[in-house]
C-alpha cells in the first residue's frame, strides 16, 4: 500500500511548510494562518508549536491525502475549547506534546512521518493519544461536508432510498438469478 | 386507549415493548385480556426516525450505564457498552435488521446433538422443532416475512451481488436474499421496501414489521392496552405468600407509581430481565426473583459475531438498499470436522461512514485503516451470525457499588469467549475472506464483534427447575404468575437471527397465560 512517489501534499509537510504563522489578535487569542489557505484556526490556550503539533498528530492518525488540513483543525479547536475549559486538560495536552517532543529527543513535528508514526505507537495506548483519535473519529468521518469525497450519500428517504436510483446498479458482476433475488416490486 | 388504576390488580403487566413484550401484549389483547405494556423508553413514530447514524443512535439506543468484564473483545472496545439494543416504544424491533430464520430441529438438542464440550452449560431445550412449528408459522405470517406465505424475496442490493458472485465461486449452494421480515410488496397494511439503506436506524417505509407500529396499535384498537411509555420499572413486587402483585416504577417525570397485576410478564432484553429480576430481591427471595436454581443472569450468550469487510476495483456502494437481505446458509450445520461444535450464517451488513469508522477496527489507525476508509464506497460487508457456547460464568450481575439514575445497581456484563467460539469466529473469517476473494477482492479486513445485538440466555428455560430459570411457556419455575417473555429464554443461542423465535414464543405464551387464567391456575 505504500505510496512510492511523494504527492504534493506529502512534499510539502516533509519539507514543512505548511507550518502555520502566528498572528495574535488583540484579545489574546492567537490565530494560526496557513500559507496558501483561505482559513485560519483561532487558538487561545494552545500555544503555536503545540497547535502545530496536535494538527500533524490529527493527520498521522487518520491520513487521507484528498482531506483539507481545515478538517483535522476542528479537533485542535475542539482541545482548545476543552483546554480553556478545563485546566487538568489543558495539562494533560501539554504534558502530552512535551512527551512526544521528548520522545523525538527534539520537535516531533521536526521529524520523517516514518519517524514521526513510530513514537506515535509507542503513545497509542495513552489517555492523552486515544483522546485526540476518538475525537478525530466523530470530526472527521461524521463531517457532512466530507462524506461526498468518500463516497458516502448519506440520509437517503427522503429522496425515496435507492429504489429508483441504484441500490442494485453494480455492473461488473454477473446478476444472480431471480431465484436468488427476484425482480423488485 | 384504555387506562387501567393502579389499584386494579386484574391485568397483565409486561415490562419492555420490543419482539417479546410488545407481540405478547397484542397477542393477549386480542382474547380480551387487559395488558398494561410498561416501557421505559420514549414513544417516537416513524417520521422521528433519522438517517443519521449517530444522531439515531443517541435517540434510540439504551445507553444507561454498563460495566463489561471477560476477555471478549467488546469489554475493551466499549467497556460501557456491552450491547447495541434499544430503548424506546417497540425495543429493538426498531433497529433490528429483519433476518427471520427458524431455529434448526437439532439446534433444540444442543446438548444431544454437540455432547459434552468442556467449560459450556449446554442443555436441550424442552420443547421441539414441532412443538414450535405452528407457532413460527403463525410469526412468519404476522411480521410478513419472505419466501413463507407466497411472499417473494426482497430485490438483491449492490452488496448482494458482490457477496452472491463470491460465494457461488467458492461453490456454496444456498445463497439468497434471505427471509427477511421487510414486504417486499404492500402487505397488511405497510408498505414495500424503498431500500432507503438505514434499517438499524428505524425503517422509515414502515416496511419492516417493528411492534412500534405494527404490534402496539393493533393492540390499542382492542381497547385493551394501557401502553405507559417513560416508565421505568424498579422493582416487581410479591406478597407474603411469595406470589407475584404488583410492580414499582417510575414516571418521566421521577415519580413512583405502584402497579397492582395478576401476572407479570418480563421483557427487557437479556440484560435487564435478569437485573430487574435481582434488583427485586427480598427475604422471601434473597437471591432475587425465580433464582432458586442459582441460574438467573447466568449463561450469557451473544452469538459468535464478526464481521468481514473487503474493497474491490470497482464501485459497490453497499450501503444503498436493505441492509441485511442476503446470506449464504451452507455453513450452519454441525460439522465437527471444521473443528467446532454447531453453525454459523454469514449476511449481508453495511455501515455508514460514521460507524464503519467507529466499528471497522476499534482503537486501530494509522494507513492501512485509513487507505481502507478511503475506499468507503468500493467496499462489501458481511456479518457473521454464529451459535456460541453457554457457560455459566458469562453472566449478568449487580454491580457491587455503581448505581443508576433511580439509585438501583447498575448491570455488569461479563463474558469470556468459548475455544468453540474462537474456533467458528475464525473459520468464519476464513471463509468469508474467500467469498470476497473469489469476487476479486483486493483488501480484506476481519472486523471483531460489535456491541452485543443478540443478547440472549440469562433466564433460560429448562425441563428440571434446578436447571434452569423458566419452563417451556416462559413461566418461571418458582413462581406461577412471573414469566419471562425475551430472548432470555432460550435455553441456547442456535445461529439464527433470534427475533422471528422470540415473536414465536411470545405467541405461544400468549395461548398459554390466556388458558391457564381460563383455568383460574394463575
Amino acid at each position: 500500500m505504500e505510496n512510492k512517489g511523494l504527492n504534493r501534499r506529502q512534499f510539502l509537510y516533509n519539507s514543512g511548510k505548511v507550518l502555520a504563522t502566528v498572528v495574535v489578535a488583540s484579545s489574546g487569542a492567537v490565530s494560526l494562518v496557513f500559507p496558501g489557505t483561505a482559513w485560519s484556526l483561532s487558538v487561545t490556550v494552545l500555544n503555536e508549536h503545540e497547535s502545530n503539533t496536535l494538527l500533524k498528530m490529527t493527520r498521522q492518525i487518520y491520513p487521507h491525502d484528498t482531506v483539507d488540513d481545515k478538517f483535522y483543525a476542528v479537533v485542535v479547536k475542539m482541545f482548545d475549547s476543552d483546554a480553556s475549559a478545563d485546566e487538568k486538560t489543558a495539562k494533560q495536552i501539554k504534558d502530552g506534546i512535551t512527551k512526544l517532543d521528548n520522545l523525538a529527543q527534539g520537535k516531533w513535528i521536526a521529524l520523517s512521518e516514518d519517524k514521526q508514526n513510530t513514537i506515535l505507537k509507542k503513545i497509542e495506548t495513552s489517555a492523552f493519544f486515544q483522546q485526540i483519535r476518538s475525537k478525530c473519529i466523530t470530526a472527521i468521518y461524521d463531517n457532512k461536508d466530507l462524506w461526498q469525497q468518500f463516497g458516502y450519500e448519506g440520509s437517503s428517504a427522503e429522496h425515496g432510498g435507492y429504489i429508483n436510483r441504484g441500490f442494485d446498479d453494480l455492473d461488473w458482476l454477473e446478476d444472480p438469478p431471480e431465484t436468488a433475488s427476484p425482480k423488485a416490486h | 386507549m384504555v387506562k387501567i388504576d393502579l389499584k386494579d390488580s386484574s391485568a397483565v403487566v409486561i415490562i419492555g415493548s420490543g419482539a417479546g413484550g410488545g407481540t405478547l401484549a397484542n397477542e393477549l389483547c386480542q382474547k380480551g385480556i387487559k395488558v398494561i405494556l410498561l416501557e421505559a423508553g420514549k414513544h417516537y413514530t416513524i417520521s422521528d426516525f433519522k438517517n443519521d447514524e449517530w444522531p439515531s443512535f443517541s435517540q434510540l439506543a439504551w445507553l444507561d450505564k454498563r460495566t463489561t468484564s471477560g476477555n471478549w473483545r467488546v469489554a475493551k472496545d466499549f467497556p460501557n457498552l456491552p450491547a447495541w439494543i434499544c430503548k424506546t416504544v417497540g425495543g429493538t424491533t426498531t433497529h433490528w435488521a429483519g433476518a427471520s430464520l427458524r431455529i434448526q430441529a437439532h439446534e433444540f438438542k444442543a446438548k444431544t446433538t454437540y455432547g459434552d464440550i468442556n467449560g459450556t452449560n449446554l442443555a436441550d431445550w424442552p420443547l421441539s422443532l414441532k412443538d414450535l412449528e405452528p407457532y413460527y408459522d403463525r410469526a412468519e405470517d404476522k411480521m410478513g416475512v419472505t419466501r413463507t406465505n407466497g411472499i417473494p424475496g426482497l430485490p438483491g442490493n449492490n452488496n448482494f451481488k458482490v457477496m452472491y458472485a463470491g460465494a457461488k465461486r467458492l461453490g456454496y449452494k444456498e445463497v439468497h436474499t434471505g427471509r427477511m421480515a421487510i414486504n417486499s410488496r404492500p402487505r397488511h397494511g405497510r408498505a414495500a421496501c424503498q431500500q432507503i439503506g438505514f434499517c438499524f436506524q428505524g425503517c422509515k417505509s414502515g416496511a419492516k414489521w417493528s411492534t412500534l407500529y405494527v404490534e402496539i396499535p393493533a393492540a390499542e384498537s382492542t381497547g385493551n392496552l394501557d401502553l405507559r411509555s417513560e416508565s421505568h420499572v424498579l422493582q416487581i413486587q410479591h406478597d407474603a405468600k411469595g406470589k407475584i402483585n404488583g410492580v414499582l416504577y417510575t414516571d418521566k417525570d421521577g415519580a413512583q407509581h405502584l402497579q397492582k397485576a395478576r401476572i407479570v410478564c418480563v421483557a427487557g432484553n437479556s440484560i435487564e430481565t435478569p437485573r430487574l429480576l435481582l434488583n427485586s430481591s427480598s427475604s422471601t427471595y434473597p437471591d432475587g426473583l425465580a433464582n432458586s436454581s442459582g441460574q438467573v443472569g447466568r449463561n450469557y450468550m451473544r452469538h459468535t459475531t464478526g464481521s468481514v469487510y473487503a474493497t474491490f476495483e470497482k464501485p459497490v456502494r453497499m450501503y444503498r438498499g436493505t441492509t441485511m437481505a442476503g446470506i449464504i446458509t451452507d455453513e450452519n450445520k454441525h460439522d465437527p470436522k471444521r473443528g467446532f461444535a454447531s453453525g454459523y450464517e454469514m449476511e449481508t451488513v453495511s455501515l455508514g461512514l460514521p460507524f464503519m469508522a467507529a466499528f471497522l477496527d476499534p482503537g486501530t489507525w494509522g494507513k492501512q485503516f485509513s487507505a481502507f476508509l478511503d475506499a468507503y464506497d468500493h467496499m462489501a460487508g458481511m456479518w457473521i451470525v454464529g451459535e456460541d457456547m453457554p457457560q455459566e460464568k458469562n453472566r449478568v450481575t449487580l454491580h457491587k457499588t455503581e448505581k443508576d439514575q433511580h439509585g438501583l445497581p447498575i448491570p455488569n456484563v461479563h463474558f469470556d469467549d468459548h475455544d468453540n467460539d474462537i474456533a467458528m469466529r475464525n473459520h468464519a473469517y476464513k471463509q468469508g475472506t474467500l467469498v470476497y476473494e473469489a469476487a476479486g477482492a483486493t483488501k480484506v479486513w476481519e472486523t471483531p464483534p460489535y456491541p452485543s445485538t443478540h443478547n440472549l440466555g440469562t433466564c433460560r428455560m429448562s425441563t428440571k427447575s434446578g436447571n434452569g430459570v423458566c419452563n417451556k411457556f416462559g413461566q418461571s419455575h418458582d413462581i406461577k404468575n412471573l414469566f419471562i417473555s425475551d430472548g432470555s429464554q432460550f435455553t441456547t443461542g442456535a445461529a439464527e437471527n433470534p427475533t422471528l423465535t422470540i415473536v414465536t414464543l411470545a405467541i405461544r405464551q400468549a395461548d398459554y397465560i390466556a388458558e391457564q387464567m381460563g383455568r383460574q391456575n394463575i
